[in-house]
């Protein structure tokens, strides 16, 4: 079960009406404002509520004041009614007919009586009037029934108050107040009411008029309480002072014990006394009702009238309007509800407009730093590494890793980060495996998955807790190859921000990628072509000074890169001289070792021709000023030749620095010789400057490179420091030492600073030999070898031989060999020399073999017309190497070995084998008349060939050129050309 | 120093003027040139080697195609300038029955106009005449 599963749906409908996404931090504020919402509902509820309570009770309050003032009201009312009524019985009272006295008068009152009371319309109210003597004995009454009783003498219901009678004696006349009086008659529970009022009678006696009142008629009837009571809940009572109920308006509802218990009696005896009507709410029976209580003082007698009603009534009165506010309150809830609403929306729409805005900024600053840092570097595992920890800053993973395409086809582990690295133990997985990451790199988009237990692509790894992948496909040149992988520890990992990130992050990963691929495989072509020309270099380089038992030689040249522009040459020359070189390329790497080769070899050509240095150098610039100036290169070269019979130094320079002598006294000081470089110009005449240096003195010959060498405070070794130097170095010092010694200090200087130009340094010092040979060495003696008819054979120190010319032949150049014997026989062996050379595929390349092969050759003795061949064959080896076996892939190279041995040469010329050589050869000219010329030169002009397919897939062309073979002895078909035999063929 | 084969015209001679390496990369300004030399109607091709120093076998197929279009043309060719190893060349893959070969360009006109001999030496070879084509 996912434990999210809701989420989506809830997303929808987030979707749906709000425009907003789940996924997204938008969504809190959606909850947020959702909450806000119902808050702000609860609050206007509340409001509402209290609203409410404080209209409710506010009505209340004025409920009650209400219920006062309908009682006030009645009590008014009543007091009105009683006084009229006293004024209705004292106007009675004072008439003529209650006055007079005597049994003849008595009719006449009565009817006095009877039409009072009916002026009055008291019929039903007052239930008798009866006329009373001071002694209180009953004269007459009113009605019939009543007066009747009088004259029959029978017991009167009524009798005045004994205390007022007290107050009444004959002839006296007294002011007496008209007044209600409670009296019970006797037998009875029930008290009367009594109207009585004083009469002065004719007799000069305050006698008495009183009116039996019935109290509940007047209530009922005349004063209508009942109309008081408006609601169902309301009552109505009337007490007398005694608290006697006198009247209750409605039969039903609340009864007057409820009303006592509520009220304690003080509180009605202080109303009785006169208090303050008062009002207060009761709760029988759980009803909370409210009373008012109010006296009401009548014709001199308290009653207590008592008004009751639910507060419900008071609650539905106010009901209406608690109803509206409710409704107001909704209303306006709901109104704000909605502004709130929209303008939370409006909020969180622009919050998230600005966010996106934001987020993009962030992300487009963000991936900026990234292609930065991605591309700060062209080291391809370095950039694999910066790839998965910049992408840890955009995106929390709980693991990463590369997966790289081999040349198998299978996908490896290049590298990983995270903390399951014990589940990637696995480093290359088959074609069944992996196969989500397999599906990346089919289809070359992502693939997301965001729950791996339920993907069956997705292969879980042993140990691993990966429960969402996120595969991105790493492209080079539009292809595929590469899986960035992002791996979740939890379901739904990967948001639909952190996909889009990703793929932003795998376009910038893979443009790094593909930078340091093409760095990677330019730096490897470079490295091949340095290796090329190192080989060059290496092979036209001497490797150990000659042995010259006059001359004691220490050299040493230090590339600053891996190919040097400087070099150097010691070669012996006829009369035991030697020629000694040090030049200087412009320039550094292939195109200073390839012009480097071209100046060693006519180096070695004119040499030949000019022994003297001015005039060697002289010849050398005009042989090589066309191609340096194409180049737009140069070169600085001394040449110096010492010659052992006179210990004489004859010395011609072209640009290089001035060397130094040591002189008989130990200082050392530059010798002013110079000259512009070669290549710099056809006017340039070089001289030359002799000088002999004895055994003891010593010269110090050396390139640019040594006092330029500057450290990292920018200082350079310089002049100064090299003759303090040179000064120091003690006087009995061999070459050795002082080359040890220069150099040495030179690294001191540079303090671990990579020297920024070659060094060379040759050391020269004569030695004192014992018993030097004017014309030729002890032992030597003309040699026998049939190539050099007129070379002499010298015997070195270490029992090797050198042959050399005695005399330059006219057409063959003199050649030094640096032989070993093997044996003491008149053969000689000479050991095999190779000279390995590695051409990059670009058709041009095998003019550097062309080349190489011509100056082996040329040392070895061939004639030119030999040379002529062999150069031919061995470009034509190369050429077909490069362009059919290596398809000019400049990434594999043409392996060119040249291999000199005693009366041969043989050149092995190896290529991948793109493509094979045809095997039986076609004729030439078979397929096109101007093609398939190649093979054919090389098997007609080479004396063996030899055409192989190696086992691992090369082809080999091997060619064999032999000494003392000559035209003439080429096979019969081949035809021989002389500039003498101008033969017209086509004539 | 040029690269290109040069087309220049004397006359009825059209001369294709060789750069210093004749290779496969020549091909391209060789046709441009010999296309010139077609369309000014040239009887006589004059291919000059003598700035070339440097002929591969692609170098020599070139002048092989060449040579056989002028002869197919009805063009007579000369080449000339040539070392000793390049002559040697061009006979090994038959060009030199397609061609004359001649030390310089003087020679080539020696050969095309020769001059008349003088009386001695008519006397002294009276038989040696050019040999016709």
């Amino acid at each position: 079960m996912r434990k999210y599963a809701i989420i989506p749906y809830i997303n929808t409908v987030f979707i749906y009406f709000l425009g907003s996404d789940i996924l997204e931090r938008r969504f809190q504020i959606y909850v947020i404002a959702v909450f806000g919402l119902l808050l702000i509902v609860a609050l206007i509820g509340v409001v509402t509520l209290f609203a409410s309570g404080v209209i409710g009770r506010t009505v209340l309050d004025q409920f009650k004041v209400q219920q006062l003032q309908i009682s006030t009201s009645v009590a008014q009312q009543t007091e009105a009614y009683f006084n009229s009524l006293s004024f209705e019985i004292i106007s009675l009272a004072s008439s003529p007919e209650i006055q007079g006295i005597g049994t003849s008068q008595t009719p006449q009152a009565i009817a006095a009586i009877e039409a009072n009371i009916e002026r009055a319309e008291r019929q039903n109210t007052v239930n008798s009037v009866t006329r009373y003597d001071f002694r209180g004995r009953p004269r007459y009454a009113w009605p019939s029934q009543y007066n009747d009783l009088i004259e029959q003498g029978e017991a009167y219901p009524f009798a005045i108050p004994p205390e007022l009678l007290e107050l009444t004696t004959e002839g006296g006349v007294i002011e007496l107040p008209t007044q209600i009086y409670r009296v019970i008659r006797s037998g009875q529970a029930r008290p009367d009411y009594l109207l009585i009022t004083p009469v002065e009678a004719r007799t000069g006696n305050t006698e008495y008029l009183v009116y039996e009142l019935d109290l509940d008629a007047i209530f009922s009837q005349d004063l209508s309480l009942d109309g008081f009571v408006d609601s169902e809940s309301g009552q109505l009572w009337v007490l007398d002072n005694e608290g006697t109920l006198l009247y209750q308006a409605r039969t039903e509802g609340e009864t007057i014990s409820d009303v006592r218990e509520a009220f304690p009696a003080t509180i009605l005896q202080n109303i009785l006394a006169g208090g303050d009507s008062v009002s207060r709410t009761y709760s029988p029976r759980g009803t909370e009702r409210i009373a008012a209580i109010a006296p009401v003082q009548v014709s001199g007698y308290s009653f207590i009238l008592m008004l009751s009603q639910d507060t419900d009534e008071a609650s539905n009165l106010v009901a209406g309007d608690i109803q509206l506010i409710s409704v107001m309150a909704i209303v306006t809830s709901v109104l704000i509800a909605i502004l709130v609403f929209f303008g939370v929306r409006r909020l969180v729409r622009e919050t998230s407009r600005r966010r996106a805005e934001a987020s993009a900024q962030r992300t487009a600053r963000a991936l900026l730093e990234v292609s930065r840092a991605l591309n700060s570097s062209l080291d391809l595992q370095t950039v694999l590494d910066r790839i998965l920890s910049e992408l840890q800053k955009l995106i929390p993973f709980y693991s990463a890793s590369i997966l790289l395409l081999n040349d198998r086809g299978l996908l490896e582990v290049a590298t990983h980060r995270g903390d399951d690295a014990e589940a990637h133990a696995q480093t290359t997985f088959l074609a069944t495996e992996a196969r989500a990451a397999r599906e990346v790199i089919a289809r070359g988009h992502p693939v997301i998955i965001q729950d791996t237990a339920h993907d069956e692509r997705w292969t879980p790894l042993p140990g691993s807790d990966i429960q969402s992948w996120m595969g991105l496909p790493l492209r080079v040149f539009e292809r595929s190859v590469g899986v960035l992988n992002v791996n979740g520890r939890t379901i739904d990992a990967f948001t639909s921000q952190d996909v889009e990130l990703a793929e932003a992050f795998s376009d910038q990963a893979s443009v790094a990628l593909q930078n340091a691929r093409l760095h990677d495989m330019e730096v490897k072509r470079i490295e091949q072509e340095l290796t090329v020309a190192r080989g060059i270099q290496t092979s036209l380089l001497p490797t150990e000074p000659p042995k010259l038992p006059e001359l004691e030689i220490a050299f040493t040249s230090l590339a600053a890169r891996q190919v040097s522009g400087d070099y150097f040459q010691i070669l012996p020359l006829p009369d035991r001289q030697l020629g000694i070189f040090i030049g200087d390329v412009s320039g550094k790497g292939m195109p200073a070792a390839l012009i480097m080769a071209v100046i060693t070899t006519a180096l070695r050509d004119e040499i030949n021709r000019h022994r003297y240095p001015g005039e060697l150098l002289n010849a050398l610039n005009e042989r090589l000023l066309d191609r340096l100036l194409q180049n737009q290169m140069n070169s600085a070269l001394i040449a110096a030749l010492f010659d052992p019979n006179s210990y004489e130094f004859t010395i011609a320079n072209a640009g290089m620095v001035q060397p130094y002598i040591r002189d008989e006294e130990g200082a050392w000081d530059f010798v002013d010789v110079g000259g512009y470089p070669l290549g710099s110009s056809q006017q340039t005449h070089y001289t030359t400057k002799s000088l002999q240096l004895q055994p003891g003195r010593a010269m110090v010959l050396f390139s640019d490179g040594i006092v330029e060498a500057m450290n990292r405070r920018g200082e350079f070794f310089g002049f100064e420091r090299l003759e303090q130097l040179l000064n120091k170095i003690a006087d009995d010092a061999n070459a050795e030492d002082i080359l040890k010694e220069i150099v040495e200090a030179v690294d001191k200087h540079l303090d671990k600073e990579v020297a920024q130009d070659d060094i060379t340094v040759m050391v020269l010092r004569p030695l004192q030999v014992e018993h030097p040979a004017p014309s030729a060495m002890p032992g030597s003696r003309l040699s026998t070898n049939p190539d050099f008819p007129n070379g002499k054979e010298l015997l070195d120190e270490d029992d090797s031989r050198t042959l050399i010319a005695e005399d330059e032949p006219a057409k063959k150049p003199s050649i030094f060999h640096h032989l070993d014997f093997s044996t003491g026989t008149e053969s000689y062996s000479m050991p095999r020399q190779n000279v390995e050379l590695f051409l990059p595929s670009t058709l041009g390349f095998e003019k550097v073999a062309r080349n190489a092969a011509e100056a082996i050759a040329r040392e070895m003795g061939f004639t030119e017309d030999r040379i002529d061949d062999l150069k031919t064959a061995v470009a034509e080896a190369c050429m077909n190497a490069i362009e059919h076996g290596n398809l000019q892939d400049r990434s594999s190279a043409v392996t060119v070995l040249l291999s000199a041995a005693p009366g041969h040469l043989q050149i092995r010329v190896e290529d991948r084998g793109r493509q094979s050589i045809p095997d039986p050869l076609p004729a030439p000219g078979t397929s096109a008349p101007d093609r398939g010329w190649g093979l054919f030169f090389i098997q007609s002009l080479m004396d063996e060939v030899e055409i192989t397919r190696l086992p691992e897939g090369g082809n080999l062309v091997k060619m064999t050129i032999y000494l003392g073979k000559t035209e003439g002895e080429l096979s019969e078909s081949e035809p021989t050309s002389d500039a003498s035999e101008w033969v017209d063929e086509a004539d | 120093m040029a690269k290109d084969v040069q087309f220049r015209q004397d006359g009825k001679i059209g001369f294709l003027d060789f750069p210093r390496d004749v290779i496969a990369q020549t091909r391209e300004s060789a046709y441009a040139a010999y296309n010139q030399l077609s369309v000014s109607k040239v009887e006589i091709v004059a291919m000059n080697f003598e700035t070339s120093d440097y002929l591969n076998s692609a170098g020599i197929g070139l002048v092989i195609s060449l040579v056989e279009d002028a002869n197919r043309a009805g063009r007579r060719v000369f080449a000339y300038g040539l070392s000793s190893h390049y002559r040697k060349l061009f006979s090994m893959v038959g060009l030199t029955e397609r061609l004359s070969l001649v030390a310089n360009e003087q020679a080539m006109r020696d050969k095309l106009n020769p001059p008349p001999p003088p009386e001695e030496a008519k006397k002294e070879e009276p038989k040696k005449e050019e040999p016709k084509s």
